[in-house]
């Protein structure tokens, strides 16, 4: 192919190209918009007002959704059991779990207070550590602990040394002598 | 207000404030412009003419968000083009075959157009119909450069792709249509 043929076909494909796109647009085009823009811009703007509103409300329903979906997720969350074992005890079987009611929080520091019973000794159950979680609301009422078994305990009697007391009728008796008869 | 010698800038902050008079001058400058812009992406003239309103006023109603870093005219056109192309694309799906065999531009010789009338010869026909079955990238950086409204660098912002790109796609669809026309005989 010469140089000029090349030119020719180059010449061709620009003119052709041109004529595809070389039209002048239509004059109502220039009059349908301003007619658009002037008469429309009230009834046009109310079409994008509420485009706009329309885009908002799905916005703040799908954000209310997901708020909702979160709360209750977090509402129906199993409530978490604690369990809590004294260390050197064996585990408690699982059945032996009890329900307990929150105790309020104890002014003294002894939390382990010792009784005697019938040869066994309860040992309170040692303080839960407070648990931080996240969350709105815990519902403590569902907290539940399993119980803490407890070893028997066996205390020897404290022997007592009996205690001799001398009777009261044994005692020499206290001799008082008399005021004024001592002759002075 | 005389429109005459002011700038699209001057105009634009006109009109921004609500004087339709101003953007009456704008829609008259670049109405052309962006009309070719939307024939070359779609190759209709009435879609070419129906998307040209839409983007028209809808520059107006957007005039907010001009930020001025492209001239008025590269961005009133990027949004025509926008808008042509989607309009392209909800025709591929009803018609992806069609599309790729080229018949989003109707046939030259079919059409009753004054277009028609005005080709000279066989060869410009046959590159008219070989340009129309490029690949629609190759095709639009063809037409768009051939509407000479723009520059390169304002044709790849309108596009939306580096200048490098758009002329080797230019080039490629140049050489393209140049073999097949050497292929015909021309």
């Amino acid at each position: 192919m010469s140089q000029s043929e090349r030119n020719d076909l180059d010449d061709a494909i620009d003119r052709a190209a041109q004529q595809l796109v070389s039209r002048e647009p239509p004059p109502r085009l220039h009059a349908a918009v301003m007619a658009d823009i002037r008469a429309g811009s009230k009834a046009g703007s109310d079409v994008w007002t509420w485009r706009w509103a329309l885009a908002g409300m799905s916005a703040a329903a799908a954000i209310a959704v997901t708020v909702l979906v979160l709360v209750w997720q977090m509402q129906t969350q199993r409530p978490a059991v604690f369990t809590a074992v004294s260390p050197g005890l064996p585990a408690s079987p699982p059945q032996a779990v009890a329900t307990v009611a929150p105790k309020p929080p104890s002014p003294s520091p002894s939390p382990s207070p010792v009784g005697r019973h019938e040869g066994r000794m309860e040992i309170a159950p040692p303080p839960i550590a407070q648990v931080a979680i996240a969350g709105p609301e815990i519902d403590v009422e569902k907290i539940q602990v399993a119980t803490i078994p407890v070893a028997d305990i066996s205390v020897a009697d404290i022997p007592v040394s009996p205690i001799q007391v001398t009777d009261i009728e044994n005692d020499r008796p206290i001799s008082v002598s008399t005021i004024g008869t001592d002759g002075k | 207000m005389s429109t005459a010698c002011v700038t699209d800038g001057e105009l634009v902050e006109h009109a921004r404030t609500g004087d339709t008079e101003a953007f009456d001058e704008l829609a008259r400058r670049h109405g052309a412009a962006v009309y070719r812009a939307a024939l070359a992406a779609l190759g209709s003239p009435s879609d070419a003419e129906d998307i040209a309103q839409e983007a028209l006023v809808l520059a107006y109603r957007r005039l907010s968000s001009f930020r001025g870093e492209a001239s008025f005219k590269t961005w009133v056109v990027a949004i025509a083009w926008k808008r042509a192309l989607n309009l392209r694309r909800r025709w591929w799906r009803r018609r992806p075959l069609e599309d790729e065999r080229g018949s989003l531009h109707e046939p030259v010789e079919g059409a009753p157009s004054a277009e028609q009338a005005l080709i000279a010869s066989e060869r410009d026909r046959a590159a008219k119909q070989l340009i129309q079955q490029l690949p629609t990238r190759l095709r639009d950086a063809l037409l768009c450069v051939a509407t000479t409204e723009h520059s390169y660098e304002e044709l790849a912002v309108i596009l939306g792709v580096p200048g490098g790109t758009l002329k080797w796609r230019v080039s490629k669809a140049r050489q393209l249509v140049k073999e097949k026309l050497a292929k015909r005989g021309f």
